[in-house]
């Protein structure tokens, strides 16, 4: 497998080699100010995403080398230290049972289970009540959303940890003690899971499991060799709770309250780790309106969370990563996505006046070579299916343009400053 | 290959930008369905045990007869 990927990496080489040198010679031949200006941009992004993508993809590589040396010198299981597991939950009455059944079923014993019931209208508080008893606590409250409902299971919680799980999530047996182990280290606030796809029945929904492996797990796994996470994702993870304390507990002004919660325990400071061992199980969205609207509130939510630590973005304040994490985020946000769309436009355009389509297929080819690559180094250390990589084709070709399209018109009405609502996905129970 | 790619990424452009449409289309209804009360809200409003509604039917002739349930 590892001569696979050289493989894949020796292709994408050659394609990124031809494409650069086929441009440069578009660009030098160019009499017009605006190819040369679109050329020029597109050069400079296609080098640093790539750049982005093969320094994660080698950060990535380097940790589980450091954690498969670290298990085998030293596996140890703190149990000292009480975990709280916060599940807040709004209209989960398909899937509310499932997911306690996880929570109870973790081989960590020293932990609670509170399911916090945002007042919901259907059946949600009931079913969780016959969980009741023990280490299960069913409170509810009127509906105030996912922040709110958060923090008032963290009243309650009575843990050295809180660990905040969806309540569309199943947990594997061993979730909570892998994190709890990270907590030995003191400057560690919040540690984060991997999330897999559970209903991969879908063409979608497969090239949603393909983009969470790759595009978030393997991301978050590359961004813990500095301890710099930028998102821990609402179905799994654990945070220390002087921490939470200390930053004020969730604030509710975002739609990415995850997100807005890791930048401010990196603004005061503390580092963030990754287990990718400890694994959440969660529904993807199977109608594609449905996965622009989750989408659309993630790439809004994230926005709202880098305005309001915008003051880092110019000006490190002691605290450089923080700055380097809202660059990257702002690229992978804005830049980005615009970037994309716009080379793709700008070689359509060339290709229609100038009658060479090679620019688009080599611009094609690049990424999809390097998503194959990726791809197959994340299933090779995750469990998912090998069949996946050859997602990757499909990824590329009309996957990442509808998402990338998505997250602009967000953008642009975030600028704007349109109404929006949390928007809630209906589940479908097959977690 | 190359002709494929080209309807593809054309496609898939265009169809990206109806499909944020369609999603905001299906979003605006669905605020405005949700925006409908409902008659356990009316309900509550009225203060009252129960309420009739009043159901306008149309017939052939074109008159308005008013009908009550």
């Amino acid at each position: 497998m590892p001569f696979l990927i050289i493989f894949f990496l020796l292709i994408f080489t050659y394609f990124a080699f031809t494409n650069v040198q086929g441009m440069l010679e578009l660009y030098q031949t160019a009499n017009n100010w605006f190819i040369e200006f679109a050329i020029g941009l597109i050069i400079f992004f296609t080098f640093l995403v790539i750049l982005r993508y093969l320094a994660l993809m080698f950060f990535s590589i380097f940790k589980v080398a450091l954690k498969t040396e670290k298990q085998t010198d030293d596996r140890h299981f703190n149990t000292d230290l009480k975990v709280s597991i916060i599940v807040p939950a709004f209209n989960e009455d398909v899937v509310i049972e499932r997911s306690i059944l996880s929570l109870m079923h973790q081989t960590y014993k020293n932990m609670e289970i509170i399911v916090v019931d945002d007042g919901s209208n259907d059946k949600t508080y009931r079913y969780a009540k016959r969980y009741e008893g023990g280490r299960v606590k069913v409170i509810t409250k009127p509906n105030g959303g996912k922040s709110r409902a958060i923090n008032f299971g963290i009243e309650q919680a009575t843990g050295d940890l809180i660990m905040v799980v969806d309540a569309d999530s199943r947990l594997n047996d061993d979730a909570v003690g892998l994190m709890v182990q990270y907590f030995d280290d003191p400057i560690i606030a919040a540690v984060a899971g991997s999330v897999y796809v559970v209903n991969q029945d879908h063409i979608i929904t497969r090239l949603q499991a393909l983009e969470y492996i790759e595009g978030l797990n393997m991301v978050r796994n590359g961004q813990s060799l500095l301890k710099m996470v930028n998102i821990i994702p609402g179905p799994i993870g654990m945070f220390r709770l002087d921490a939470l304390v200390k930053v004020g507990l969730y604030d509710h002004d975002t739609y990415a309250e995850d997100c807005d919660l890791t930048l401010k325990l990196l603004a005061e400071g503390y580092a963030i780790d990754f287990e990718s061992d400890a694994v959440a199980y969660t529904e993807a969205p199977e109608h594609l309106l449905d996965l622009i609207k989750q989408r659309y509130r993630w790439t809004r939510g994230i926005l709202q969370a880098i305005r309001k630590h915008q003051s880092y973005l110019f000006h490190t304040q002691g605290r450089p990563s923080m700055t380097v994490i809202l660059w990257y985020m702002l690229f992978e946000s804005i830049f980005w996505p615009f970037m994309d769309v716009f080379a793709t436009i700008f070689l359509l355009y060339i290709t229609m006046i100038t009658g060479i389509n090679s620019f688009l297929i080599f611009w094609w080819s690049l990424f999809t070579v390097l998503d194959l690559a990726g791809a197959l180094y994340c299933v090779l250390i995750t469990k998912e299916k090998l069949s996946l990589v050859f997602y990757a084709v499909l990824y590329r070709l009309y996957f990442i343009g509808i998402i990338n399209l998505a997250k602009i018109f967000a953008t642009i009405e975030e600028w704007l400053g349109v109404g929006m609502s949390w928007g809630k996905l209906d589940r479908k129970g097959k977690i | 290959m190359t002709f494929s790619l080209l309807i593809i990424t054309i496609l898939t452009l265009v169809f990206g930008v109806l499909a944020y449409f369609m999603y905001k289309i299906r979003e605006s209804k669905k605020k405005v369905k949700q925006s409908e009360e409902s008659y356990e809200d009316m309900l509550k409003k009225s203060g009252e045990e129960f309420f009739f509604l009043r159901q306008e039917v149309k017939h052939a002739t074109g008159n308005n007869v008013s009908s009550e349930h």
